[in-house]
């Protein structure tokens, strides 16, 4: 069985390329090319895509969120590695697992 | 022989007649529609329904079982009348769906809106089927406002601003609201049925102008069960939605074609604001709803007053 590797914290994320995205009055609206379909981004959910127009690995974007929110780095850590889980689902995003 | 007309700010020209659409003297076309044989596939589509197919370049339209129509990089529209005679439903779909294509093909935002227009510019009204586009229309073209569509709305933004280019001097209205206005002429032609209602285009000529009109406004129209019919601005994501869902035949839109009506949205939604107007179920608004998008017109007027006045005192 083909399964997707694991994403760490060492992991690399960055955006799928078939996509197009739009910020109207800061509100993000992302829609996939391949299949039309369109995904709202609350306010953190924005903030993460922001970051990864360049990828980055997932710790750095942990560092990043924690400057700005106050949760503590275990929770953080949970919470971003599990909504990462669900963007690849979405074929948002690509997952380089190898990083060091 | 040839026809030559202009519609959208496009030069046609059409080797049989399409009464619908305004005459021109310009004989250098920008689109040819032509009477031909058309396949009943495309290869490879990218999408493919009972209906149409859609390829990167072209869109393939069956009207019927023999009918169909080929609209070919936003230059060329075939159009097969095959064994039937239903000459109707072919300029129906000609003046939706295959231009509707050929606007996409060239890249515009094609929009499903009413347009009233005025010398300060043109404001848009959506909302789906029912929902009272026509029939603002026609109470804001008796108090002396004109029209640039009543069906298709071609948007295009070119380096600042947003504009909407005349479509053809076409009004579509239900039964119940023809009785309610006077037309120029008398000629109506029906175009759909639905249960106990009918619903009739009316070639109008009075009012409509061949002109480019900067957007002002977008308003969309919807039901609720308040007393008083109620504007409210939209942002964000509500905006989004609501253009996205307005897009005239956002079926044909794939690959690299969404993405760039997706920047057009984004560009739209930053230069032109947005309402929601929601009138009460069951009752004749008619009226307050006509005097509400008055009222967008000289709002607009008094903000482009209002930058008159910012750039004399920087100047």
């Amino acid at each position: 069985m083909n399964k997707e590797p694991k994403i760490s914290i060492n992991s690399t994320v960055g955006r799928e390329k078939d996509l197009v995205g739009c910020d109207i009055d800061d509100d993000i609206i992302i829609m996939s090319i391949a299949n039309g379909e369109y995904y709202n981004f609350n306010a953190v959910a924005s903030k993460i895509w922001k970051f990864i127009e360049e990828p980055h690995s997932v710790s750095s974007l942990i560092n990043e969120l924690l400057d700005s929110y106050h949760v503590s780095r275990e929770e953080c850590e949970k919470s971003i590695i599990n909504y990462l889980e669900k963007l690849r689902l979405e074929a948002l995003i690509y997952v380089d697992p190898e990083l060091e | 022989m040839a026809y030559f007309y202009s519609c959208f700010g496009l030069i046609i020209r059409s080797d049989f007649p399409i009464p619908a659409l305004a005459k021109t003297c310009v004989s250098t076309a920008d689109v040819l529609i032509l009477r031909d044989k058309v396949p009943n596939n495309l290869d490879q589509p990218l999408k493919s329904r009972p209906g149409f197919e859609v390829t990167a370049n072209e869109v393939l339209i069956r009207v019927n079982d023999s009918q169909r129509i080929l609209i070919k990089e936003g230059k060329l529209i075939l159009v097969d009348f095959g064994a039937s005679q239903d000459v109707d439903g072919m300029m129906s779909a000609i003046l939706g769906s295959a231009l509707g294509a050929l606007l996409q093909q060239r890249k515009n935002l094609v929009l499903h809106a009413s347009v009233v227009t005025n010398e300060s510019g043109s404001v848009l009204i959506c909302g789906k089927s029912g929902q009272g586009k026509s029939t603002t229309l026609c109470e804001l073209m008796r108090r002396g406002y004109g029209y640039a569509s009543d069906d298709v709305s071609c948007v295009s933004m070119p380096s600042g601003g947003v504009y909407v280019n005349s479509a053809y001097p076409q009004i579509r209205l239900w039964d119940a609201t023809l009785q309610r206005y006077e037309f120029s002429s008398d000629a109506k032609q029906l175009v759909k049925s639905e249960q106990d209602a009918n619903k009739y285009a009316i070639q109008e000529n009075k009012g409509f102008s061949l002109h480019r009109h900067q957007v002002l406004a977008l308003v969309f129209l919807s039901q609720n069960p308040s007393p008083e019919p109620q504007i409210q601005r939209m942002y964000g994501k509500d905006v989004f939605c609501i253009l996205r869902n307005n897009i005239y035949r956002k079926a044909f839109l794939r690959g690299e074609k969404l993405r760039w009506n997706i920047n057009y949205i984004e560009q739209f939604a930053r230069e032109v604001p947005v309402y929601q107007l929601q009138r009460p179920l069951d009752q004749n608004t008619v009226s307050q709803v006509g005097d509400i998008v008055e009222g967008l017109f000289s709002q607009s007027m008094q903000a482009i007053n209002t930058d008159d006045v910012i750039h004399e005192e920087i100047l």
